[in-house]
């Protein structure tokens, strides 16, 4: 189950979200964004950022009311 | 399906090359270098040309296939910033002459800076590169573009001694004395390094851009134009930086923690420039381009065991405007240096490449981007209505003394039009105070004694 989608028609590839990413889970690997879903804390950080909105919490994923967003670090 | 005589294991891109020294056209195959440069933008470059210069093998990598593209940036550089790093401009990338810059408040009215710091150039990033990349390898650098890193190499203690890296799909490893993380905000040396490279969204902002070709009706081409306002670009600014004829990268820049569905960087960019059919209704796009923005003025530590950090990588880019092709290659002309001194020395621990970090910051550029920070934090808690009556207020010369963090003009300035902006500037001075205790204390002085006066009469 994804926790963040990635809009590939929609990324620029500009890797900003790797900036933001606490737990080193995205890479961009040539001009392709890749999310590594295991580690990611769903914090939605890298969705906040993205300056073209092709980040979105994956589908299922919101949905849970057990697994709602862990906002951890908004400062 | 058609056959192909041969054997796919026959291809060579894994083979070590013949006749020729390692690196000279990618091949994924080991080697050994005493300095490693990961990322090609200004930084890595320039660090490749200055390392290579010392007469150390230096090989550099770039995931992409070609350098230079596509671009996170807005192309401008200084005259004096090339001079300090031996760049010659050149017709080839320098495009757009620019000789002052105007800085809107949200009613249009404008404040213009001009004078000896304000020239430069707009340049076309992808030409630019290729001619820092032709100093590097002409000082003897090699450089391998399509070379992802995936891993770093660190031997038993922890210390970094190269990457494992991915040409063509095939792994390989690269050692290195020292290895340069020159690769941007999302630099995966630091991150692997252990170095504190998290971007807050405090502290970094969403960049969004279109070059455009057939721009019109700009103020003044010579000129690049920042728009401010809140409902332009929150906490960040609009920009338009002429790039040749009726050409410019039109682009914005908002601080990552305001951004939301319907207000994102594009979402903002794209309605500020609807709002202009004047400037935009015979243009069309040639680029798109995004980034992230580290305005934090530097990540905590930059060097760790046998790893330096530059440029983006290392969050150096200036916390007011955003710009960070200079600072980037200044930073690596230091690096070059101390770390050539550390490798003369067969010494690349943290401690032995910490000049980097002291002479940066103390000497050059890191001691004014460090004050600009807290501008930044100030600048943010403008209103509009407060930005309408600072471009009442300044002029372009106050304005560029900020610009080099010379900042008691501004805040006396302030006060004498402002009494009502007594706590926030009280608030502001102490935090800069914190930074300048010694310096210019006669200047603060007289700002304590205005400060008082201007609280008296509030209350």
């Amino acid at each position: 189950m994804a926790k963040v989608d990635v809009d590939h028609g929609r990324c620029i590839s500009c890797a900003g979200c790797v900036g933001v990413c606490p737990v080193d889970t995205i890479q961009l690997q040539g001009e392709h964004l890749v999310i590594d879903q295991g580690p990611c804390i769903n914090c939605g950080l890298c969705i906040q950022f993205c300056p073209v909105g092709a980040l979105e919490q994956g589908a299922d994923y919101g949905a849970d009311p057990e697994r709602r967003p862990l906002r951890v670090i908004t400062v | 399906m058609a056959t192909i005589k041969g054997d796919p294991g026959d291809t060579v891109t894994d083979k070590p090359l013949r006749n020729l020294p390692p690196g000279t056209i990618p091949r994924a195959v080991d080697a050994e270098v005493d300095v490693l440069v990961v990322g090609l933008g200004p930084g890595g470059l320039v660090a490749a040309r200055d390392f290579a210069k010392q007469g150390f093998r230096v090989l550099g990598i770039d995931r992409k296939q070609e350098l230079g593209a596509p671009k996170r940036c807005a192309e401008g550089v200084s005259d004096e910033g090339l001079a300090h790093c031996g760049v010659q401009p050149d017709p080839a990338w320098a495009y757009g002459r620019i000789e002052g810059a105007a800085l809107y408040a949200p009613s249009g009215k404008r404040v213009v800076l001009q004078g000896p710091g304000t020239t430069g150039w707009v340049v076309e990033r992808k030409i630019f590169e290729k001619h820092l990349a032709r100093d590097a390898i002409l000082a003897g650098a090699k450089l391998m573009p399509k070379t992802q890193a995936v891993a770093l190499l660190k031997d038993a203690a922890g210390a970094v001694k190269g990457i494992r890296a991915s040409f063509m799909g095939k792994e390989f490893e690269i050692r290195a004395r020292l290895t340069i993380g020159a690769d941007g905000i999302d630099s995966m040396v630091g991150k692997w390094s252990g170095l504190r490279t998290l971007n807050r969204v405090r502290d970094y902002h969403a960049g969004f851009q279109y070059e455009m070709v057939g721009v019109e009706n700009v103020p003044e081409w010579k000129w690049l134009h920042l728009y401010f306002g809140n409902d332009v670009a929150p906490n960040g600014y609009a920009w338009i930086f002429p790039k040749g004829d009726r050409v410019a990268n039109v682009g914005i820049g908002i601080l990552a923690k305001e951004s939301a569905w319907g207000r994102r960087a594009q979402d903002h960019l794209d309605r500020w420039i609807e709002s202009h059919p004047d400037m935009f209704r015979n243009a069309s796009v040639t680029e798109i381009n995004g980034s992230g923005i580290p305005v934090s003025s530097r990540v905590p530590a930059p060097v760790a065991d046998g790893v330096m950090l530059v440029g983006d990588a290392a969050q150096l880019v200036n916390p007011i405007h955003g710009g960070g092709i200079i600072i980037a290659m200044r930073a690596a002309m230091i690096a070059a240096r101390v770390g050539g001194e550390a490798l003369r020395r067969n010494d690349a621990s943290a401690a032995a490449l910490q000049p980097y970090v002291d002479e940066y910051w103390t000497k050059d550029e890191g001691a004014v981007t460090e004050k600009l920070l807290r501008l930044r934090y100030f600048t943010e808690h403008l209103s509009d209505k407060d930005f309408e009556r600072l471009a009442e207020i300044l002029d372009g010369d106050v304005v560029l003394e900020l610009t080099e963090a010379r900042f008691p003009t501004f805040v006396k300035l302030m006060l004498r039009h402002f009494p009502k902006m007594a706590p926030l500037v009280r608030k502001y001075m102490l935090a800069v105070r914190q930074m300048e205790e010694e310096r210019a204390k006669r200047d603060w002085d007289e700002v304590d004694e205005l400060l008082a006066a201007a609280e008296a009469k509030l209350a």
